[in-house]
């Protein structure tokens, strides 16, 4: 009889594979910030525990403006091109440069075709089976055999989707003391 | 034997198994008790709305599910006259622009925890997350007076023990409570700001 063999190994480079690309980060958007030339104390910058406001606007300029009449400064901007960013990005970057309003428009520009890969295992079973026979063996033997073998292959497939790609303009604010 | 009676009496759990999902709120959210009361003068609106999948495949819910609970909620609100829907735009005097945008873990790392899950058959905590982004402007007469947002985050757990849990926290329930929940935060900052008495 032929032995099955299971690769077992597949198995673990998988769960190792997974493992490292799921340690994987999102994306950084500090790179993209740009400070306003304002001295610390001249605004008030908001506490750990407060959580900074976003607000997704649409008339950019009447919303600033809106914010400046009120007693507010801009201590930051940033204008990007990608997905649309996320509330929580905003939050977070708030919170590191002290802003307590932050308001964004995003703007649709195109779409952006990404892909994903799928690991697709197949299994093959072959079935073997004949006889062997030695006219020149004492007895004119005849040896029957039969086996399976099972192969499996792993193949990655491909798939498409699509997400906006869009031109993010953010400003930060924070209260004038 | 009976070890493998065991593996056998699991396999029905772990077919049903999707995935529990637990929901935090990062940004303000609201029930139904925060809007409750009825307006003086009622008004009709016109509302629109933006999605933005960046989720990908297996999407929590589509651009018809917002619209459906958009409509339910200020119906119900007490608020307004009539709602209507509207495909092209700012119908109306008064009118309300939603954009949701709902986006998370991207696929390729969702798939690989899934096999990930899959491989260690449920026993060690595998969670990805999703974020659900709402805006909602308010355009009177052509203007956009008023603007605010809600974000909303929930994870979905993949581990054994959790099972339990799904009955009651699945993409379903989970995705209704947040729905909803932004949705009565808009109406509040409505009530608040008296937006619906805008003559």
């Amino acid at each position: 009889m032929i032995k099955t063999r299971i690769k077992g190994n597949s198995v673990i480079m998988s769960v190792i594979f997974s493992l490292v690309l799921c340690s994987c980060n999102g994306r950084d958007l500090s790179i993209y910030y740009n400070s306003e030339a304002h001295p610390l104390e001249s605004y008030e910058t908001i506490s750990k525990d407060m959580q900074p406001r976003v607000i997704e606007v649409i008339d950019f300029k009447a919303a600033q403006e809106r914010y400046l009449a009120s007693g507010y400064i801009v201590i930051g901007s940033m204008s990007f091109f990608d997905t649309r960013v996320t509330q929580a990005e905003l939050s977070d970057l708030a919170k590191q440069k002290g802003a307590s309003i932050v308001i964004c428009v995003s703007a649709q520009k195109g779409t952006q075709t990404r892909s994903y890969t799928v690991p697709h295992t197949t299994n093959s079973t072959s079935h073997t089976s004949g006889t062997i026979s030695d006219a020149y063996m004492p007895g004119y033997n005849t040896v029957s055999y039969s086996g399976t073998t099972t192969t499996s292959s792993t193949e990655w497939r491909h798939h498409q989707y699509r997400v906006g790609f869009y031109k993010n303009d953010v400003i930060f604010l924070a209260k004038k003391r | 034997m009976k070890l493998q009676y065991k593996i056998l009496a699991l396999c029905p759990l772990l077919f049903i198994t999707q995935c529990t999902t637990i929901s935090t709120g990062d940004g303000p959210s609201a029930t139904q008790r925060d809007i409750y009361g009825l307006a003086q003068e009622k008004r009709d609106i016109t509302f629109s709305v933006d999605f933005c999948d960046d989720y990908g495949p297996e999407a929590w819910f589509d651009k018809e599910e917002i619209i459906v609970a958009v409509r339910e909620d200020f119906e119900e609100s007490g608020l307004f006259n009539k709602v209507h829907y509207s495909a092209t735009g700012f119908a109306s005097a008064r009118h309300y622009h939603f954009r949701v945008n709902l986006s998370g873990t991207d696929v390729q790392t969702r798939l690989l925890l899934a096999n990930l899950s899959g491989l260690t058959l449920l026993t060690i905590p595998v969670w990805h997350n999703t974020q659900l982004d709402w805006s909602m402007s308010h355009i009177y007469k052509g203007k956009e007076v008023f603007a605010t947002s809600s974000a909303q985050s929930a994870s979905d757990v993949w581990w054994l023990p959790a099972i339990v849990a799904m009955p009651f926290f699945n993409h379903a329930t989970t995705g209704s409570r947040m729905k909803h929940s932004a949705i009565y935060y808009f109406l509040k900052e409505i009530r608040a700001n008296r937006l619906n008495e805008l003559k």
